[in-house]
């Protein structure tokens, strides 16, 4: 097991597109480390540099106190989940899974002791004859983990390895996942565009846009503390709502105004908007779905045309319009409104958060 | 009553309906087999036609010299004879000929295979500089015709003292650039996961040729072999210069060898043809099935 560290690495091609920026973190021994972010901002590029199957074009990479950036893949000692299972079609689902033991000249009683263990965690020991060709989608994905785990290695690496499993199976190997990690006290980094996934495994989260780390920290902190607008949006399902608002004084009160609807500020966002002299331009107000509730005191009430609703059983999603913006907002299923209906919803407002309007940055963030 | 009469009236009308799917179904299956039974025809009649010069070929080996010479449309030898082989190869060493030939159609298979599917490795799955002008640089020799170097060749292996050995007609085919560029495109289409995963796995690049790549692409080398041993055994212009002994001769040139001026016998010719032939078309039986599908075995990931 192994620590990892970045320092200033970045990724740029020969056209000149920087893929990751200055990217910077200690990953811990046995942490799971989860990155995260939307489509193309580099996550399995970050992933790749660290196994060696691609340069780095500045910056260092250390692991276990030894510099790596010109050390091979195959002395890296790591292994790695590609997106696309990478099963060896020629071989069996054992063979498979023998192979990285059978490189690394483990003794042939303790490769099949430990391929053992693997298939029973991943309940692939039915399947240890078959070729990779007479399996589903969902069970080459299993035998591919499996091929990584027999391995005890630095760390473990897996791009999105889940991302082909039916809804059912994803969150059973999510929870065998999370044992895993536990059993083998392994450091994990771990990609996936899935924040579901992001929230119920990691020890900390880094979410990337664009190639640059918006945030590292732990999945409560990301989700109740996120640093910029984006992290705000990205985590949380469904996503965080957005609305420009007026910062107004109003005697005593720090008011956020947008429309007809008028929201008074807590203690703690009165005094950083008035510090940081916001008061009189427009920031970015971010609730919650599930930071609506049906009842509260009149000062937190806004109104806003349901459009539709959605039924989930224990909650309903109530989806809308406040002015022109769009809104969702999760209630209890008791909730009677119809799409056409005028629906009046309180805002939690020790919840809510605000960003500034050019930067984006969290004006609450502690 | 009423109910009676109708469900009679639907027992008629499914013993109908029974009838009319039978007879449709027949008539159905007798279509197809009319239409199989066609194509059947029609193949072995454009089979027939393919084939005829060389079943005549082989027709004529056994045919005394007098029947071939005759106004007579012969087609099939009256009295077939063994003679024609027996003369062709008092009359050349055959033997040694096809023995030649084998030897030096294998070592340039084995030798290309091994050259052009390890040049083809490092330029499909590394990465150094300057690969692609490498690259370029292979494929331009290509573009150059094989007689446009064929003296320059001469006068450099005469240099080195090779003439009429096995090395001369063995060395220069060591690797192709031909070869090269199929290889190339057989690991175009092998997924680059699978070579990263071994890499990670701790595999060193030819353990990863040895236990992954080449059980991966058999087919590729299959077809790879049998298109190389049959361009190996039909080379003529090379050895026929460089070859003087009957030592060095390969087959192609010795069967030049019957046709002299003093004694023609066309069917003694042709029973040397015949001879030298059959390895050929074993090999290419042999692997057949391998160039079948190492041809599209590209084409259709599998
Ligand atoms: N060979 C390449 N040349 C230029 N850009 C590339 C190349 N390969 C990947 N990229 C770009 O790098 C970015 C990051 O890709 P990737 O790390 O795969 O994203 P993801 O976060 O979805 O895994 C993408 O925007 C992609 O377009
Ligand atoms: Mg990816």
């Amino acid at each position: 097991m192994a620590s990892l560290s970045f320092v200033n690495v970045c990724k740029t091609y020969k056209n000149g597109l920087t893929v990751v920026k200055d990217f910077n973190l200690d990953i811990k021994d046995r942490e799971f480390l989860i990155l995260v972010g939307p489509s193309g901002c580099g996550k399995s590029m970050t992933l790749r540099m660290i196994a060696g199957l691609e340069d780095i074009t500045s910056g260092e990479l250390w692991i276990d106190g030894q510099l790596m950036n010109m050390t091979s893949p195959q002395s890296r000692d790591l292994s790695m989940v590609f997106q696309s299972y990478a099963l060896y079609p020629h071989l069996t689902v054992y063979q498979n899974m023998a192979f990285g033991l059978k490189v690394h000249k483990v003794p042939k009683d303790e490769i099949e002791k430990r391929v053992g263990r693997a298939a029973e965690i991943l309940h692939i020991s039915h399947l240890l004859d078959r070729k990779p060709s007479a399996l589903s989608g969902g069970q080459k994905q299993r035998v591919a983990i499996g091929s990584v785990i027999v391995r005890q290695p630095k760390a473990y690496l897996m791009d999105e390895p889940l991302s082909n499993l039916d809804a059912k199976l994803r969150s059973q190997m999510r929870v065998e996942l999370a044992k895993i990690h536990r059993e083998l006290g392994a450091t994990i980094i771990y990609v996936t565009h899935d924040q579901v996934e992001a929230m119920t495994l990691g020890t900390r989260i880094v979410v990337m846009n664009s190639g640059v780390i918006q945030q590292a920290a732990s999945p409560n902190d990301i989700y109740e503390n996120p640093v910029n607008k984006f992290v705000a949006g990205f985590i949380g399902s469904p996503s965080m709502n957005f609305f420009p608002v007026w910062v107004a004084r109003r005697g005593e009160k720090i008011c956020l105004e947008f429309g007809k609807n008028k929201l008074i500020a807590n203690e703690i966002c009165s005094k950083r908007l008035v510090e940081d002299g916001y008061v009189g331009r427009r920031v970015y107000l971010g609730i919650r779905p599930e930071d609506f509730h049906e009842e509260g005191p009149e000062e937190q009430k806004i109104l806003f045309d349901v459009e539709m609703k959605e039924v989930l059983g224990a909650e309903i999603l109530f989806h809308g319009r406040i002015n022109r913006e769009e809104i969702c907002v999760r209630l209890s299923p008791n909730v009677k409104a119809e799409p056409g209906e005028r629906l009046p919803v309180y805002v939690d407002m020790d919840r809510i958060k605000l960003f500034d309007m050019d930067t984006e940055q969290n004006i609450i963030y502690v | 009553m009423d109910s009676v009469i109708t469900t009679a009236a639907k027992e008629i009308n499914r013993d109908e309906l029974e009838k009319l799917k039978r007879s449709a179904t027949q008539k159905a299956l007798f279509r197809r087999r009319a239409g199989k039974f066609a194509l059947v025809i029609v193949n072995l009649a454009m089979s027939i036609f393919v084939l005829l010069p060389l079943l005549y070929a082989v027709s004529i080996a056994f045919m005394p010299s007098s029947e071939l010479f005759t106004t007579e449309m012969n087609l099939i030898p009256g009295n077939p004879t063994l003679e024609n082989f027996r003369q062709a190869m008092v009359k050349i060493p055959l033997n040694r000929f096809i023995v030649n030939s084998f030897f030096v159609a294998g070592c340039i298979t084995f030798g290309q295979i091994l050259s052009c599917s390890l040049a083809a490795f490092s330029f499909s799955f590394l990465d150094f500089k300057g690969k692609n002008l490498l690259f370029m640089v292979v494929m331009a020799t290509m573009m150059i015709p094989g007689e446009a170097t064929i003296i320059s060749n001469y006068l450099t292996v005469s240099g080195l003292h090779w003439l009429d050995s096995y090395n001369v007609l063995i060395i220069p085919y060591l690797t192709s650039a031909m070869g090269i560029f199929l290889f190339r495109q057989f690991y175009k289409s092998f997924p680059i996961s699978l070579y990263e995963s071994a890499r990670i796995d701790g595999c060193s690049n030819l353990r990863f040729i040895y236990s992954i790549l080449i059980p991966l692409t058999k087919s590729a080398i299959g077809a790879m072999a049998v298109y190389t041993f049959i361009n190996a055994w039909n080379m003529y212009m090379w050895p026929l210069l460089v070859t003087g002994s009957d030592r060095m001769r390969t087959v192609q040139i010795g069967i030049g060898m019957l046709d002299s001026v003093d004694s023609q016998s066309i069917s003694m010719m042709i029973a040397g043809v015949v001879m030298i032939i059959i390895p050929s078309i074993s090999v290419f039986i042999a692997g057949q099935r391998q160039l079948i599908r190492g041809m599209f075995s590209g084409a259709v990931k599998g």
